[in-house]
C-alpha cells in the first residue's frame, strides 16, 4: 500500500470522532525520514522491497488472538497492527491502521484495550480489541516506544526514548476507549535511549531498561519516583519480573581490555576490565538476576565462553588470568544476544535475536535462579515474544512472521505472514542479505556469540568505550562504540577514516579470524597447506591444536603460544564455513546480484559472487548504504536553535568548516572545502601514566590501511632512535582521526569523542573551566594544554553553549 | 514504490539545500563523458615503475591477521588527475574472477619523462594459499576514474612469493620462515 493511502486511512481512521470525553491528538504529525544521498544512479543501488518487521507481540486475556506491532524501518516505517487468530490453524484476521512505526503494545488488563506505542508519530493508538479497530489516538510525545499497564489497570507507565524519561497517564477504561485522567509527562528521568519496560506482580515496582545508557531504572510507583538505578554495565534488552526477581536480557559488562591493565573500566579500583578475554573474544551474551532492591542475585553467560576461538582464554589457564572468567555451572546462555523475555508460572522464554533462537529455562521461586532448558531454533531475527496457553509466538523482525510453537517441544506449528513479503521472502536482495548478516551474525562466527549489532543496537551506539583489535597498544586503548545510522554520508568510516563498503575487513575478521580454519591457518602451515588441504584435511588439522597467533594473543599479551584448545570448527577454510553458513541460513551462496556483483571493468558485465567472506563483506557495506537508519528527528529549529545555528557557522567558532552541512561531515562523497580526510588530534590524545599515546594504531593496522594517518617514529624523533626502538617515540606521536558526522547526534549515547571520555554535547565543546560547566563536568576542548582546539568555544557565554546545543541536537 | 518516495525526498531536500543564500537555483548541469587519458599497469619496485607483463613479478605479502594480497601501480600521461577512485577485475587462473577497490588513488609528481605513478593499490586475496597463487599469472584490468577524466588498461602481473615471512606487528620481516614474538 502507498504511503498516502496509509496516511489516508489514518486520517479517516483519526477523524472518525471518538466520544467527546475521550482525548484525541488534535493535529496527527508523522516524523520524516532523513534524505539518503545513497541513491540511482550510484552502481550499487537497487530498489529494495518494502518491509514490515514484526517486532512486539501482545495477546488477549483470553489468548485467543495475538497483536503484532509491524514497526517497518526508521526510513520507511510501518503503520499497523497485524491482528493474528490463535486457533487451530493461525491466520491474519486484520490489520489495524494506527500511526507510524508501531512498537510496543500494552494490553489493558481487562483485555478490552490494547495500546499500540507510533514511536513516529505524536500519538498513541488506543485499539479496542472488542471490534479491532482504533478506538481513539490520544497525543503524546513522539518517541513513546513501550508501556505497561499496573496490575489494577489504572495507570499507564510509558518509555520515550526522545526525552529519556518514563512517562505515566492514570487512566480509566470506559465503554469506548481509555480516560486519561491525569498526565506525568515527559515523567521520570531515566538512563539513555529507554525502550523494554516491566511491572512487579504487586504493581509497586516499575523497572525501565535503557538500551544505550545500559542501565535499569527501578521506580517506585507510589511515589513515582526512581528509586533505584542499577548500571548493568551493557545493553539492558527485555525485562521481565517473575514474584521476587527481575530478570533482564543483556550482554557482558567487560569492555575488551585486558584484566589488569590499562583503564579500569569496571570501576572496582583495579586498571582493566577484570575479564580475560580481549576484543571481540569478550563479547558475551547474558541474563542478569536482580531482586527487588536491585541488588545482584546471578548472572549468567555464554554457553560458548570458552573454548571455541583460538583467542578464548581457558578457565584453567591461570596465567592468563583464566581464573577470572564466570564459573562454569553460570554458562547456560545458549545464544546470541538475548533480545526478550517472556514467562509464565517458572517457565522463562527467551528470544535470542542475532543466532535465530529462543530458549528455555526453568526459574527457582525461592532463589532467583536459572537452570537451563533447549534452545530451539527460529525464523529470522526473531524479537518479541509470548506465551498463549501452550504455545510459545515469536516475532521474526526480518522473517515477516509470527512463529507459533509448541512451548514443550518448540517444534513449529505455524509461520504466519504478518508482514510485506510481497517484494519476495527475506532476503530478496544483497542488501537484505548485509542487513541479515548484521543482525544474525551468530551463525557466521566461530563461536556463535557475537554479532554487530551487539553494539549497534538499533543501528545506534551503546554508551561504551571498548578496546579494539586495529589498536598499537592491544586490550589497553580505547574506541567510542559509533553508531552506523548514516553510513552513507560519513565514508570513509571508523575515526581513522580508513574503511568503506568494501574492505572493512579487520572488524569482520573478529567474527571468524581466519587462524581457526585448519587449511588458512597461516600459523599451522608457515610454507602453506599441503595440496588439497580443504577437500581432503589432513591428520594434523584434527590432531593439532592451534598454534596462535602473532596478531592474536601476541599482540596484546605478549606471548604467541595460545591455548591448547582444539579446532573449533569441521570447516577447512573460512570461505567454506562462509558458504555453507550462508546455505544453512539463506538457502544460497551467491548473492544475487543486483548489488554484490563481479564486474568486467572492460565489458561492465555483471555477475553475483559467492557468499563467502568477502561477499558477505560487501553485503553488509551495502546494506549500510541502503539506509540511512537515522532515527527521524524531533527536534525543531526554536529561537534557541536558531541562534546556535548562527554560532555553529560563525568564524567565531570555526564548527561548519569540519563540519559542514548538508552532513555535517568531511567525506568522499561530501567536502565542499577540500579539508584532508584525517586530520590531527582536536582533543588531547588518550594517554597512559608514563605517556604513551594508547590513541595510535598499529603497524599491521595500517599496513593493510595505508589511508591511515599518524606520525611516523623516524619524522619526530629520527631514524636512529626508531631503529634501536621502534616505540621510542610513542608518547610525541599523534594518530590523525576523521570527522565524525554529526547527523543523528541528538539519539547517540552520551559518550562521545573517540574514546567516549566526554559525558555529553556539553563537555565536547566546553573548554576547561568554562563557567558553563557544573560541578563534576569537565570541558574536553583542549589540546596539551591549549584550548579550543575543537572549535573556539572559550568566548561563549553559557547561554550560548546551550544554544550551540540546541542546533546540534536538530541535526 | 519505496524507491520513488525516497527519491522524491532526497531530491527535494537536495535541492532545498542548494539554494544559495540569494535563493537562486540552478538545474545540475548534464552528466558529460568523461575525458580518457593514457595509462598502463604495472608493479613499483624501488620507486621504479615496471610495466605489467608475465613475467612482471607481484609480491604476495602475508600480514597483520593474515591479511595476503599484492601491489600494482598505474602509470599515467599527460592529462592524468591528481586522485581519483580504481576498480579492478582480477582473473587468476583456476580461480573465480574478483574485484578489488581502491577508493582513493593519488598521481605523484610528473617525472622527467612526463608520467606519473599512481599510489600503490593493494589487491587482497586473504584466505587463499600463497603457494598456491604464486607462479600463477594474474590478469587485471583496472578503471580509473576521477570527476572528470578515466583510463582503462588491461595487463598481467606474475605473482611470486619471494619473501616467505609474515609481516605482523614485527615489520619489516626478516629471517626465514615465521617470525613470532615471544
Amino acid at each position: 500500500m502507498r504511503r498516502s493511502a496509509l496516511i489516508l486511512a489514518f486520517l479517516v481512521a483519526a477523524c472518525s470522532s471518538p466520544p467527546a470525553t475521550l482525548e484525541q491528538v488534535a493535529e496527527p504529525r508523522e516524523l520524516a525520514a532523513y534524505p539518503n544521498p545513497f541513491m540511482a544512479p550510484d552502481p550499487l543501488w537497487a530498489p529494495q522491497p518494502r518491509r514490515d518487521n514484526p517486532l512486539e507481540i501482545a495477546v488477549t486475556p483470553a489468548g485467543d488472538r495475538a497483536y503484532v506491532s509491524l514497526q517497518g524501518s526508521p526510513d520507511e516505517p510501518g503503520h499497523h497492527v497485524a491482528v493474528v487468530s490463535l486457533d487451530a490453524t493461525p491466520r491474519v484476521l486484520t490489520r489495524i491502521p494506527v500511526g507510524a512505526g508501531p512498537t510496543g503494545l500494552a494490553m489493558h488488563p481487562d483485555g478490552r484495550f490494547l495500546v499500540a506505542f507510533n514511536r513516529l508519530s505524536n500519538f498513541v493508538s488506543v485499539i479496542d480489541t472488542a471490534r479491532d479497530v482504533v478506538a481513539h489516538s490520544p497525543g503524546a510525545d513522539f518517541y513513546a516506544v513501550e508501556g505497561v499497564f499496573t496490575p489494577d489497570g489504572r495507570q499507564l507507565f510509558f518509555t520515550n526514548r526522545w526525552r529519556d524519561a518514563v512517562s505515566i497517564w492514570d487512566v480509566e477504561p470506559g465503554a469506548e476507549g481509555l480516560r486519561i485522567t491525569g498526565r506525568d509527562e515527559p515523567g521520570i528521568a531515566v538512563g539513555t535511549n529507554p525502550r523494554d519496560i516491566a511491572i512487579s506482580d504487586d504493581g509497586q515496582t516499575v523497572a525501565a531498561a535503557a538500551l544505550t545508557g545500559m542501565m535499569v531504572s527501578l521506580i517506585d510507583r507510589s511515589t513515582r519516583a526512581e528509586r533505584r538505578r542499577i548500571d548493568v554495565g551493557a545493553p539492558a534488552n527485555g525485562l521481565a519480573f517473575a514474584g521476587d526477581w527481575l530478570i533482564v536480557a543483556t550482554l557482558s559488562a567487560s569492555t575488551h581490555h585486558q584484566p589488569l591493565v590499562g583503564p579500569d573500566t569496571n570501576h572496582d579500583g583495579q586498571p582493566g576490565d577484570g575479564t580475560p578475554n580481549v576484543n571481540f573474544q569478550d563479547l558475551q551474551n547474558e541474563i542478569a538476576i536482580y531482586d527487588l532492591n536491585g541488588d545482584a542475585v546471578a548472572r549468567y553467560t555464554s554457553d560458548t565462553l570458552c573454548c571455541q576461538d583460538f583467542r578464548d582464554v581457558d578457565p584453567l589457564d591461570v596465567a592468563r588470568h583464566g581464573d577470572l572468567l564466570p564459573p562454569e555451572d553460570t554458562w547456560l546462555v545458549g545464544g546470541a544476544l538475548p533480545e526478550q523475555l517472556a514467562i509464565s508460572g517458572t517457565d522463562l522464554y527467551i528470544t535470542y535475536s542475532a543466532s535465530n533462537q529462543m530458549q528455555r529455562f526453568e526459574l527457582d521461586p525461592a532463589t532467583g535462579l536459572l537452570a537451563a532448558g533447549p534452545v530451539w531454533g527460529t525464523g529470522h531475527n526473531p524479537h518479541g515474544i509470548a506465551i498463549a496457553g501452550d504455545r510459545v509466538l515469536v516475532a521474526h523482525r526480518l522473517g515477516e512472521t509470527l512463529g507459533v510453537y509448541d512451548r514443550e517441544t518448540g517444534a513449529s506449528e505455524a509461520d504466519v505472514v504478518v508482514g510485506d513479503v510481497s517484494g519476495g521472502d527475506f532476503p530478496a536482495t544483497d542488501a537484505e542479505i548485509g542487513e541479515l548478516f548484521n543482525f544474525v551474525t551468530a551463525p557466521f562466527t566461530v563461536d556463535g556469540d557475537q554479532s554487530c549489532a551487539h553494539c549497534h543496537r538499533e543501528g545506534g551506539n551503546i554508551d561504551k568505550a571498548f578496546s579494539m583489535p586495529l589498536t598499537r597498544y592491544g586490550g589497553v586503548g580505547s574506541r567510542m562504540t559509533m553508531a552506523y545510522r548514516g553510513a552513507a554520508d560519513s565514508r570513509p568510516w571508523f575515526f581513522e577514516a580508513a574503511m568503506d563498503e568494501t574492505n572493512f575487513t579487520p572488524v569482520m575478521n573478529e567474527f571468524a579470524r581466519i587462524e581457526n580454519f585448519c587449511c588458512t591457518d597461516y600459523t599451522l602451515w608457515p610454507d602453506g597447506p599441503p595440496a588439497g588441504c580443504a577437500t581432503d584435511p589432513p591428520a594434523e588439522c584434527s590432531q593439532e591444536p592451534n598454534a596462535g597467533s602473532p596478531d592474536g594473543f601476541g599482540a596484546s599479551r605478549g606471548s604467541t603460544a595460545g591455548p591448547p584448545h582444539p579446532r573449533p570448527t569441521a570447516h577447512a577454510t573460512r570461505d567454506g564455513f562462509y558458504l555453507n553458513v550462508a546455505k544453512q541460513v539463506m538457502g544460497r551462496q551467491n548473492s544475487f546480484g543486483d548489488g554484490v556483483y563481479f564486474e568486467d571493468v572492460i565489458t561492465e558485465e555483471r555477475r553475483p559472487v559467492p557468499l563467502d567472506f568477502n561477499g558477505i563483506t560487501r553485503a553488509l557495506g551495502l546494506f549500510l548504504l541502503q539506509e540511512p537508519g537515522l532515527l527521524p528527528n524531533p527536534n525543531v529549529l526554536t529561537a534557541s536553535a536558531r541562534r546556535g545555528q548562527a554560532l555553529f557557522e560563525s568564524d567565531a567558532t570555526g564548527c561548519a568548516a569540519c563540519h559542514p552541512a548538508p552532513s555535517f561531515s568531511v567525506s568522499t562523497d561530501h567536502n565542499p572545502a577540500g579539508l584532508p580526510l584525517l586530520m590531527g588530534p582536536v582533543v588531547t590524545p588518550n594517554r597512559s601514566e608514563d605517556g604513551i599515546n594508547l590513541d595510535l594504531p598499529a603497524d599491521g593496522f595500517m599496513s593493510i590501511f595505508p589511508r591511515v594517518v599518524t606520525d611516523t617514529c623516524e619524522a619526530i624523533c629520527g631514524a636512529e632512535a626508531c631503529d634501536a626502538d621502534p616505540d621510542a617515540c610513542d608518547d610525541l606521536r599523534n594518530a590523525n582521526f576523521g570527522v565524525p558526522p554529526l547527523r543523528g547526534i541528538w539519539d547517540r549515547a552520551s559518550g562521545m569523542l573517540h574514546d567516549g571520555r566526554a559525558n555529553g554535547l556539553l563537555e565536547v565543546l566546553a573548554t576547561p573551566g568554562h563557567p558553563a560547566l557544573a560541578s563534576g563536568q569537565t570541558g574536553f576542548n583542549v589540546s596539551d594544554g591549549v584550548p579550543d582546539s575543537h572549535g573556539s568555544t572559550s568566548h561563549l557565554t553559557p547561554a550560548e553553549l546551550a544554544d550551540l546545543i540546541t542546533f546540534l541536537r536538530t541535526l | 514504490m519505496r524507491s520513488f518516495d525516497r527519491a522524491l525526498f532526497v531530491l527535494c531536500a537536495l535541492s532545498l539545500m542548494a539554494c544559495g543564500p540569494d535563493g537562486e537555483t540552478e538545474p545540475p548541469p548534464p552528466e558529460e563523458p568523461k575525458q580518457p587519458f593514457e595509462c598502463s599497469l604495472g608493479v613499483e619496485r624501488m620507486g621504479v615503475y615496471e610495466a605489467g607483463g608475465p613475467q612482471c613479478e607481484a609480491e604476495l605479502t602475508l600480514g597483520f591477521q593474515g591479511f595476503l594480497w599484492f601491489d600494482v601501480v598505474v602509470q599515467a600521461g599527460p592529462g592524468a588527475p591528481k586522485q581519483g577512485r580504481a576498480k579492478l577485475s582480477v582473473s587468476v587462473p583456476a580461480k573465480s574472477p574478483f574485484n578489488s577497490a581502491s577508493p582513493l588513488v593519488t598521481f605523484g609528481q610528473y617525472e622527467s619523462d612526463g608520467l606519473r605513478l599512481s599510489s600503490h593499490m593493494q589487491v587482497f586475496v586473504s584466505g587463499q594459499d600463497p603457494k598456491e597463487l604464486a607462479g600463477q599469472v594474474a590478469q587485471i584490468s583496472v578503471r580509473f576514474e576521477s570527476e572528470t577524466k578515466e583510463c582503462i588498461t588491461t595487463s598481467q602481473v606474475l605473482l611470486v612469493d619471494n619473501d616467505d615471512c609474515i609481516h605482523t606487528n614485527d615489520e619489516p620481516c626478516e629471517g626465514t620462515d615465521v617470525v613470532f614474538e615471544e
